[in-house]
């Protein structure tokens, strides 16, 4: 089974989802293929995970959801509400200041 | 395609287990489900056999202990009794005490029946006993009157 990211990744979820979305309105498995495929597989998501981050998103306000009939099947598609791009924002900057940080650390000098 | 229904339905027994909301628990596994047949579909487009294209559709998941545990994440998720655990005891312990109540109230005026019926037996030996010597005082306080009567 291939490995997904440690456990110390989390709110990561979060601030894909919100990015990919905030772009193009998409459903689960759509979602779950473009994070592989922008992060050039760096990331790897449980995929069932996708869905509670989702449903989650969802019932705070981030995203709103919609049923599209598609092929004979029903799709549940998400996209980001202003709400949602307001969070987006947030752990943006968040994860810049944390991306930040650690560069720091790891361009000082061995012994600093 | 090779079904996985079974497992589809413990997954959301282990969802609401969890403390998910039913309904949130139900769409999560509509969902799954619906991941799990793109994901099939996209395995036998490769080339797999179809038990193979299943097997990879469903470990493609991952763990339904992992999906739970996110989830349990969400507090809009959970259900009202995982959210505030305190509250949600008061009010059962409550709900018992008044229940209780109701029934003692109900139930107190079929007490005495209930246990003369417990102890029939002994009540019907005891009426015989004092019915027989109630018959016996009787006779005997008749037959002193007729004696003193005739004398």
């Amino acid at each position: 089974m291939a490995q997904t990211n440690p456990p110390f990744m989390s709110g990561v979820p979060e601030l894909l989802v919100l990015r990919l979305l905030a772009r193009q309105e998409m459903y689960g498995y759509e979602l779950v293929k473009a994070v592989r495929v922008v992060t050039g597989e760096a990331i790897r998501l449980g995929e069932g995970v996708i869905y509670p981050v989702l449903h989650g998103l969802e019932r705070s306000g981030a995203l709103s959801a919609r049923r599209k009939p598609v092929n004979g099947r029903t799709r549940v598609y998400y996209s980001v509400t202003p709400a949602g791009e307001r969070r987006l924002e947030k752990l943006s900057s968040e994860w810049h200041r944390v991306r930040n940080g650690i560069e720091s650390v790891l361009e000082s000098p061995a012994n600093a | 395609m090779p079904e996985h229904g079974s497992q589809f339905v413990e997954l959301e027994q282990l969802l609401n287990q969890a403390g998910i909301v039913p309904d949130s628990a139900q769409r999560l596994t509509e969902e799954l489900r619906d991941h799990y047949e793109d994901r099939y579909a996209e395995a036998v487009d490769a080339g797999l056999r179809t038990e193979q294209a299943a097997a990879i559709a469903w470990q493609s998941l991952g763990s339904p202990d992992d999906i739970a545990a996110v989830a349990a994440q969400y507090r809009e998720l959970m259900s009202v009794s995982h959210r505030h655990p305190l509250l949600a005891g008061l009010i059962q312990g409550l709900a018992h005490g008044v229940a209780n109540s109701v029934l003692c109230v109900v139930a107190s005026p079929a007490l005495p029946v209930i246990y003369c019926a417990q102890r029939r037996e002994s009540i019907a030996r005891w009426s015989v006993s004092a019915g027989l010597a109630a018959m016996l005082t009787a006779g005997m306080l008749l037959s002193m009157q007729t004696i003193l009567g005739v004398i």
